[in-house]
């Protein structure tokens, strides 16, 4: 758990770092949809944490084959990782979690289990199938 | 546990609690044409008064009693066997944040409503630090976590 609170300095070069990190996943998901023939399209939410305040990030919400996916950031500081992003589906709620883990993005279920397979092109693919995927 | 059917449960009191405020403002008012309307029931003008004075505290314990309730059917379900029925909810609230990898201020945010709860049960403060409307939002936000079936 990082110190309660920053300098301004610190908390512009986390909040600078945070959302490269987001913008360079956003753009590989971009990337990936267009290579799929999805179409994507990019909104704007607003986050808050106590530590960076109030900033904007982009989320992407695609039209897989299934159904509509949101790729949405939720915040750098969380509990036992450097970031969260979420994988969701409009229709089922169906959720993934993206953690930023040791510099790099690892992919959880809903329930808190780490996903055995790592963070690309085929996992993203395979998931949107199954996260829009009604039983 | 469905996490619709817990928004819905914590909405409700919500709601519950819009109902009752206005329904005993409009005891009090009618108390104030007719002070001995309650005497029958052996209840004074000044009971209705304590009651709207502390209706907003007593409705966030209810509140957090069914967050708390969720939680635990929740992790129940996580840890099946190995499940503790008498984890602290400090703890709970804390293993199902680190769980999920919650947003550290959606975590401080789900304490300040717990504290809030423990002042209003331990401490009988004149008002809750919080208000209800707050704690909904913030106890909403930390189910959010749960997955939805």
């Amino acid at each position: 758990m990082a110190s309660r609170s920053l300098t301004a300095e610190q908390t512009r070069t986390r909040l600078d770092e945070w959302t490269g990190n987001v913008t360079k996943l956003l753009a590989q998901v971009r990337k990936w949809c267009q290579q799929e023939d999805w179409e994507v399209t990019q909104q704007e939410k607003q986050v808050t944490e106590e530590l960076l305040g109030t900033y904007k990030v982009p989320v992407l919400r695609v039209r897989a084959p299934g159904g509509f996916l949101y790729v949405e950031p939720v915040a750098r500081y969380v509990i036992g990782a450097e970031g969260r992003i979420d994988i969701t589906s409009s229709l089922t709620m169906n959720r993934m979690l993206l953690v930023r883990q040791d510099g790099r993005w690892t992919l959880k279920t809903d329930s808190g289990v780490n996903w055995p397979e790592q963070w690309n092109r085929n996992a993203f693919v395979k998931l949107a199938g199954l996260l829009t995927q009604t039983t | 546990m469905n996490r619709q059917a817990v928004f819905n449960r914590v909405r409700g009191a919500e709601d519950e609690f819009r109902v009752a405020r206005i329904a005993v403002a409009a005891l009090k008012d009618q108390l104030s044409r007719n002070p001995s309307a309650l005497r029958q029931n052996g209840l004074s003008p000044a009971s209705v008064a304590d009651c709207l004075d502390n209706l907003e505290a007593t409705y966030i314990v209810r509140l957090f009693a069914e967050f708390e309730a969720a939680l635990r059917t929740y992790w129940r379900q996580v840890r099946g066997r190995s499940y503790r029925p008498r984890i602290h909810v400090r703890d709970l609230i804390d293993k199902v944040a680190g769980r999920h990898n919650a947003p550290s201020t959606w975590l401080d945010y789900a304490h300040q409503v717990r504290e809030c709860r423990n002042k209003i049960v331990h401490e009988q403060p004149v008002g809750p630090a919080l208000t209800l409307t707050a704690c909904r939002s913030y106890l909403c936000t930390f189910l959010s976590l749960l997955p939805p079936t």
